[in-house]
């Protein structure tokens, strides 16, 4: 299925913890490629909104939740993020729902139906109506198709009541997908999109947060730009580019400690960035939220352009309104 | 004959001081109009030279050539003179940079034969 997907725009390669992916997400619609070792898969997300999770590992195939737990332990994903347009969308959904058909077994299960209906009730012997999204629920796949019953059965063939159990069986006894505490409160959330993680917004942050990824977009964008990190605490959170900058974080932030000792003895006002300049081009080092961008270019890069757009990244003593609640 | 290099940065638009420090923290000689700690700005901005060298070792055996921080209200550049020396110009965002940086290469030599 991996090969299938639309190539769309490819924004660049990058590595991070899945935490942080979806958290930096809020804007973007298209599919993060993950390469763990030799075998690939995909998130596909649609404004920060996880539609889906593949991974193929040789016969193996591990969609939905199994994806998810699979990805999240892995403490840093490589990926390739591939921006789509709402053609690219609805090719790769096509996709994905086929390739559901074609492995219809009960381990995999997404779910789309017609809009405007409500939520089902789980406990009501009527008819059950199921929402126009997604749910990417599922367990181990094998891409054999194989069910309880030995029966190839797809979702599309099962009454809404058989489909709701068949949803319902998958969900783990021993490890529930949704914390207890939070069980009653997302009990109808099986019938809608599978969100790993309770995504609250403000909207009024979202839009903050929207400014700083489009930003640092641009600045990936201009010509001359070789790599970037963004790091926080001595870690790099994320890696972009040809080369690895996480040798010079310990460096990068002694540096900012300095620059805030000049801006406390100089009463300078805020750190906006530095630039070192050295022959072979130039490091830049800005805050990017709570956290730090370190950028290193060539000489030729367009520093006045760089400086521009940092200077219009909100930073904030808080942590990233976009990332989820805990 | 140093001040006299020295004056020709402070009367550049926006540019508030001008200062030649020693990587120790010494200042060898300063100009400006606003009032500031000489002494204290030639320890922290010593540090600031000191762990942009180590940056720049990080990444291969090119030398530091100039180091620029942006505050909201000044920014500072500053760019090593010879092994042990460095100047340090600070100015209002509204100065034009290239203007300082085209100043401090034209002065370079003047400088180091001044001091």
């Amino acid at each position: 299925m991996i090969e299938k997907i639309p190539e769309g725009t490819i924004i660049g390669e990058m590595s991070a913890s899945l935490d942080w992916v979806l958290s930096h997400t809020a804007r973007f619609a298209g599919a993060v490629v993950v390469t763990i070792q030799e075998s690939r898969g995909f998130i596909l997300i649609d404004k920060g909104k996880p539609l889906a999770y593949y991974f193929r590992h040789g016969k193996r195939v591990l969609k939905g939740h199994n994806a998810y737990e699979y990805f999240r332990s892995q403490p840093h994903l490589r990926f390739e993020l591939r921006r789509y347009s709402p053609e690219d969308m609805a090719i790769v959904m096509d996709i994905v729902v086929a390739e559901d058909k074609k492995t219809p077994q009960m381990e995999s299960v997404f779910l789309i139906v017609d809009a405007g209906q409500e939520r089902p009730d789980t406990n009501s012997s009527g008819p059950v109506e199921i929402p126009r999204q997604i749910a990417a629920i599922s367990s181990m796949a094998e891409t054999e198709p194989q069910t309880a019953s030995g029966e190839e059965r797809s979702a599309y063939d099962m009454t809404p009541e058989e489909l709701a159990a068949a949803v319902l069986q998958q969900m783990p006894v021993s490890e529930p997908l949704i914390p207890e505490e939070r069980a009653q409160e997302d009990e109808e959330s099986i019938f809608g999109e599978y969100i790993p993680e309770e995504r609250t917004f403000a909207t009024e942050d979202e839009m903050v947060a929207n400014v700083g990824e489009l930003l640092l977009g641009q600045i990936l964008s201009l010509s001359g730009v070789i790599a970037v990190s963004i790091f926080k605490r001595g870690m790099n959170v994320l890696s972009i580019g040809d080369m690895s900058l996480e040798n010079l974080i310990d460096v990068a932030e002694d540096l900012i400690e300095s620059a805030r000792e000049v801006s406390t003895v100089m009463r300078t006002g805020p750190f906006v960035q530095m630039t070192l300049q050295i022959p072979a081009g130039n490091i830049i080092i800005a805050p990017y939220w709570d956290e730090y961008l370190c950028i290193l270019t060539d000489p030729g890069v367009n520093i006045g352009q760089i400086r521009k757009i940092l200077r219009e990244i909100p930073t904030g003593n808080k942590s990233r309104p976009i990332a989820p609640e805990r | 004959m140093l001040k006299d290099i020295l004056n020709k940065f402070i009367i550049l638009e926006g540019v508030t001081s001008v200062t030649i420090i020693r990587d120790d923290g010494e200042v060898v000689d300063s100009l400006d109009t606003r009032e500031i700690d000489d002494i204290q700005l030639a320890a922290v901005v010593s540090f600031v030279m000191a762990e942009s060298k180590a940056m720049a070792q990080k990444l291969g055996k090119d030398p530091l050539t100039m180091v620029y921080l942006e505050f909201r209200d000044y920014m500072l550049l500053s760019a090593p003179l010879k092994d042990q020396l460095f100047i340090v110009v600070i100015a209002k965002p509204t100065a034009n940079i290239a203007l300082i940086n085209a100043e401090l290469k034209k002065n370079h030599q003047n400088i180091l034969q001044s001091l």
